[in-house]
């Protein structure tokens, strides 16, 4: 049937370019592999994963800087919509200039923000300390404790603009009739909010939240450019850790078994978006 | 119809294109030699390097050169991967300190005997730190191209004068140099800026203090750490003391944020490669600025360390011979001085070099000439790390100097102990 | 509203559009800033945002004579057309199936598809590798593109099925029953009504691949091969980084995707959502 017949290429890709190499990290999760040499592990293996040191810093933070991101994203991101929904002249000019951080190729994010973080002769220490908000210039990107934080700004900054773009389509579907009743019968602008537009947008909430905290939880790019994984490798999180493994120190076994912690977490989250998603197919 | 005319000639176009790439170069009588390099950022350097490549084709048109340029962060990685999975360039340089690493692996082959039979190639020709760093288990596994040193003392002659110092009388002792920063430190400005920063340097400084100082790192065989000794300890005890005159942050600082401290005018001086010359220039050109010798300990040397590379020639290389005509050219005097971006190995190359290029050549030339390398040990990254978190311990005030050198010792005699069990 | 009340609005309106507007643009600043300073303006202290002697040498170096920057661009362009291309043709005709066939099976491979969508790269980074070492294809352009496959392919179906869900399925019958095959009907009519979509998921797809990092760094070693996010770091030095060409370099980069993503904004945002709100 033209069934299969189209839909035949995509499959195979998939299982060409997806399934076989995740079989192949899981089974390269069983040894210990490195340039020179191969050692099968069996299920030892996991053993060496659950004991190693670096495994409890690399989930919190990557779970930190998760949480952290896409809350302030959503945030940011319905608080510029609902600005960029009233009309005013230039309204347009601002949706464009919004959209800026987001287009922005993530390693040249990663640098400018270097430039801004710098202590003592970035920009941001420079006015930070103009106002009298702080003292002494702070080390944002090579102090452990602000370090990861520091990138977590950067990476609200660079991603918000994607929830703004999809709150500004669902405060579109807000229908127009409903909110005018409700002010009719007296609604206050904070209850339109929170018991009209609110519930309407919620399937289009859910579905970026899960999509911003899956594409955030990957996000390579802005730790590997910015600190690298460090200072004293405080930052890292799974993808960078994984990269860290397998190309800077040809531990591939170790790498292959991070990567399926990784692969098997998130798994957990995506079942979650696909029940929730069929539930909303089948109720339509 | 003539749209999908234009289409499909796009599509043949670009399709020959990538085949075209993908088919590489042309076999024939011709020897193509895989040269490895690190980027070079300077046009004039560029324009150098493709001269130099012309006349070598015409002294040898038989051998056809590929250069291949990596940026530094990712250049090990890059060789020690492809030579690990079979396919490494012909030649190529490296870090001084990869030398013993490659060398122990087998990925580069011994050159005594290209050297023994080699006219232009000879020992007395180079610096003597840089020719040793390659030496390995008794044989030599690479030939220096250029070199560095750690450090020269840069320093700002305006803040001498604010501080009612002469500035044609620098510090020469440990003793004087944290004398004349003290009296350079207000409150926001500084007598001088330590670091620590992520990578290897660091050590760069610390080696040099302790060198100058009588010590050293690892014993004469590389088989035993001798960080615990006073020498080191004493070193170590003039690196905390100067934390006093420097600018909070240090630990996480790396020496280029540092150096931008001494060109933006914030430190008086710094200890830094005679390399930083051209970017005082650039950023600074206004700075009255000059060079002097790592300070010394009362009786002891002013000994910097070497930095450098050096270029070696793999296994897997089929064309051997060519790689080694190669390298003699590359480092002959007249090539050497003009495709180098540090100061050239080729010690009359140097000297022409330093004449022409840099200020205070007499210094410079005096500091390579006795600058050490740092320890021979294919696990050196390592061990350079077990230094670095002393380092950083001792800065951050976690552990005293002697505490902190000695488990550092015993780290590192662990490490050595593990590798030399288990290679020989 | 009264006058004074429309007033009072706007202010408001204008005040949180020019915050919005400076959160947004000042990293943009500082790099524009810093690619027009020439290196004694570039570190000060203390340091200003606006050079005293603005300079085109850094632009002038990073697309000049022995600059990378213009076959890096060319390398960028080559792989993210190529896989773009690839991965429309082949998503063209699957996510029709998904939106429109009825086959045993459809509903399971389009969920592994979707799922695949989420997976990390890192998880399969390792193995690709080893799997294009053992093929000889590192150093390859066909390695790169094959890899941008991994994830442009389950997005692309996804954006293009929600297009094909826009279609009403009455043209397409209405065509069938006049004669056409379902594979004319489906090129004939749909296809051309799908155009803007096509247009946006190709450019949604060729600028999320026309970023990519971490492929790009670990399969290609050959600088006549690098892309564009792996080549700025040839400003990078070993103890010294060229921020002034880095930045002019990086500005140039950020134009193409910016105006490619100006144009089809409306159309993307709408396949995104679509798929959002239905699911």
């Amino acid at each position: 049937m033209y069934g299969y017949a189209f839909a035949l290429p995509s499959i195979a890709l998939l299982f060409v370019l997806v399934i076989y190499p995740l079989f192949m990290t899981f089974l390269l999760s069983l040894y210990d592999v490195s340039l020179t040499s191969s050692r099968y592990l069996g299920w030892e293996a996991f053993n060496k994963l659950w004991n190693h040191k670096m495994l409890p810093l690399v989930f919190r933070n990557s779970i930190i800087w998760t949480l952290l991101v896409i809350f302030f994203q959503f945030l940011l991101g319905l608080a510029s919509a609902l600005l960029l929904n009233q009309s005013f002249p230039g309204r347009t000019l601002l949706r464009g200039i919004v959209i800026l951080p987001w287009v922005m190729p993530g390693v040249i994010a990663g640098m400018v923000w270097r430039l801004v973080y710098d202590p003592q002769l970035g920009l941001l220490n420079h006015y930070l300390r103009a106002l009298g908000i702080i003292s002494q210039p702070l080390t944002w990107l090579s102090d452990p404790r602000w370090a990861l934080y520091a990138v977590i700004f950067t990476a609200i900054w660079k991603g918000f603009p994607f929830s703004t773009l999809m709150y500004l389509a669902g405060l579109q579907t807000v229908p127009l009739d409903l909110l005018e009743a409700s002010e009719i019968d007296g609604a206050s602008p904070y209850q339109k909010f929170w018991y009209i537009t609110l519930p309407v947008m919620r399937p289009i909430i859910v579905t970026t939240l899960l999509l911003t905290f899956i594409w955030t939880f990957n996000y390579f790019e802005l730790i590997y450019v910015m600190t690298g994984g460090g200072p004293a490798e405080r930052t890292h999180i799974f993808p960078t850790y994984v990269y860290d493994l397998a190309f800077k120190r040809f531990r591939f076994g170790d790498a292959s078994r991070f990567a399926v912690l990784d692969f098997l977490f998130l798994l957990v989250f995506s079942l979650v978006y696909v029940r929730l998603s069929f539930r909303r197919e089948e109720s339509l | 119809m003539r749209r999908g005319v234009v289409v499909i000639s796009i599509v043949t176009l670009a399709f020959l294109l990538l085949v075209a790439n993908l088919a590489g170069g042309q076999e024939g009588q011709k020897i193509t030699l895989n040269v490895w390099l690190m980027k070079q950022a300077e046009v004039e350097l560029i324009k150098a390097q493709e001269e130099a490549l012309q006349k070598f084709k015409e002294l040898y048109p038989e051998i056809d050169v590929k250069f291949t340029v990596f940026p530094y962060n990712e250049y090990r990685d890059k060789l020690l991967v492809a030579a690990a999975a079979g396919n490494p360039p012909d030649v190529s340089v490296v870090d001084q300190i990869w030398n013993p690493e490659f060398a122990a692996a087998g990925f580069i082959i011994p050159l005594d005997d290209f050297v023994a039979k080699s006219e232009k190639v000879k020992k007395e020709n180079y610096f003597a730190g840089a020719w040793d760093s390659a030496l390995f288990q008794g044989k030599l596994y690479g030939i220096p191209f250029d070199v560095g040193v750690w450090a020269l003392n840069y320093y700002n002659k305006d803040f001498f004068r604010r501080a009612g110092l002469d500035p044609e009388k620098p510090p020469v002792t440990w003793d004087e140099f944290y004398e004349v920063a003290k009296k350079m430190t207000t409150e926001n400005q500084w007598g001088t800026a330590l670091w620590v920063g992520k990578g290897d340097a660091i050590q760069c400084i610390t080696d040099a203090l302790i060198f100058s100082n009588g010590g050293s790192v690892l014993n004469e065989d590389f088989t035993k750490c001798t960080l615990d000794q006073p020498a080191a300890i004493e070193a170590m005890k003039f690196f905390k003391k100067l934390q006093e005159v420097n600018p909070p942050g240090e630990v996480s600082r790396t020496e280029e944020d540092s150096f931008q401290l001494f060109t933006a005018g914030k430190v008086g001086m710094f200890w830094y490669g005679e390399w930083g010359q051209d970017t005082i220039n650039a950023r600074a050109p206004e700075m009255d600025w000059a060079c002097t010798n790592f300070p010394k300990p009362e009786g002891g040397e002013s000994i910097g360390t070497f930095g450098g590379w050096n270029m070696v020639i793999y296994e897997k290389s089929p064309s051997k011979d060519a790689a080694w005509k190669f390298i003699e050219f590359w480092t002959s005097r007249e090539i050497n001085e003009r495709v180098s971006s540090l100061t050239p190995a080729n010690v009359e190359a140097a000297k022409s070099f330093l004449e022409k290029k840099r200020r205070f050549p007499d210094i410079i030339f005096k500091q390579l000439t006795t600058a050490l390398y740092r320890p021979i040990f294919p696990k050196y990254p390592d061990l350079a790390e077990i230094q670095r978190n002393a380092t950083t311990a001792i800065l951050l005030g976690e552990k005293s100097v002697e505490e902190a050198l000695k488990e550092a010792t015993e780290e590192i005699d662990k490490l050595l102990n593990e590798y030399y069990s288990t290679h020989r | 509203m009264s006058k004074s009340q429309k007033t009072l609005y706007f202010v408001k309106i204008y005040f949180l559009a020019f915050v919005l507007a400076t959160f947004v643009l000042f990293p943009i600043m500082v790099m524009v800033s810093m690619s027009l300073k020439a290196p004694d303006e570039q570190f000060t202290s203390p340091p200003y945002l606006v050079p005293k002697r603005p300079t085109l040498s850094n632009y002038l170096h990073v697309i000049g004579r022995g600059s990378m920057f213009l076959r890096y661009f060319l390398n960028s362009l080559l792989v993210a057309a190529a896989s773009t291309v690839i991965v429309l043709g082949v998503a063209l005709f699957s996510s029709y199936s998904y939106a429109r066939l009825r086959f045993p099976g459809r509903d399971f491979f389009f969920i592994l598809i979707l799922l695949s969508q989420l997976f990390p790269l890192a998880a399969i980074i390792v193995s690709l590798y080893r799997i294009m070492s053992q093929l000889r294809m590192i150093d390859t352009y066909w390695s790169l593109i094959v890899a941008y496959l991994t994830f442009s392919v389950p997005v692309g179906v996804w954006l293009l099925r929600n297009f094909f869900l826009g279609i009403p399925k009455e043209l397409e019958e209405a065509a069938m029953i006049d004669g056409c095959t379902r594979f004319m009907a489906f090129w004939k009519i749909v296809v051309p009504l799908i155009r803007p979509g096509l247009g946006a998921t190709f450019a949604y797809l060729f600028f999320v691949t026309w970023q990519e990092f971490m492929f790009a760094l670990t399969f290609i070693t050959s600088e006549a091969k690098r892309t564009l996010p792996v080549g700025i770091f040839d400003y990078v030095g070993q103890y010294e980084t060229n921020w002034g060409n880095l930045m002019a370099a990086s500005s140039l980069i950020c134009v193409p995707v910016f105006l490619l993503f100006l144009f089809v904004q409306q159309q993307l945002v709408g396949g995104l959502t679509r798929g959002a709100v239905k699911g």
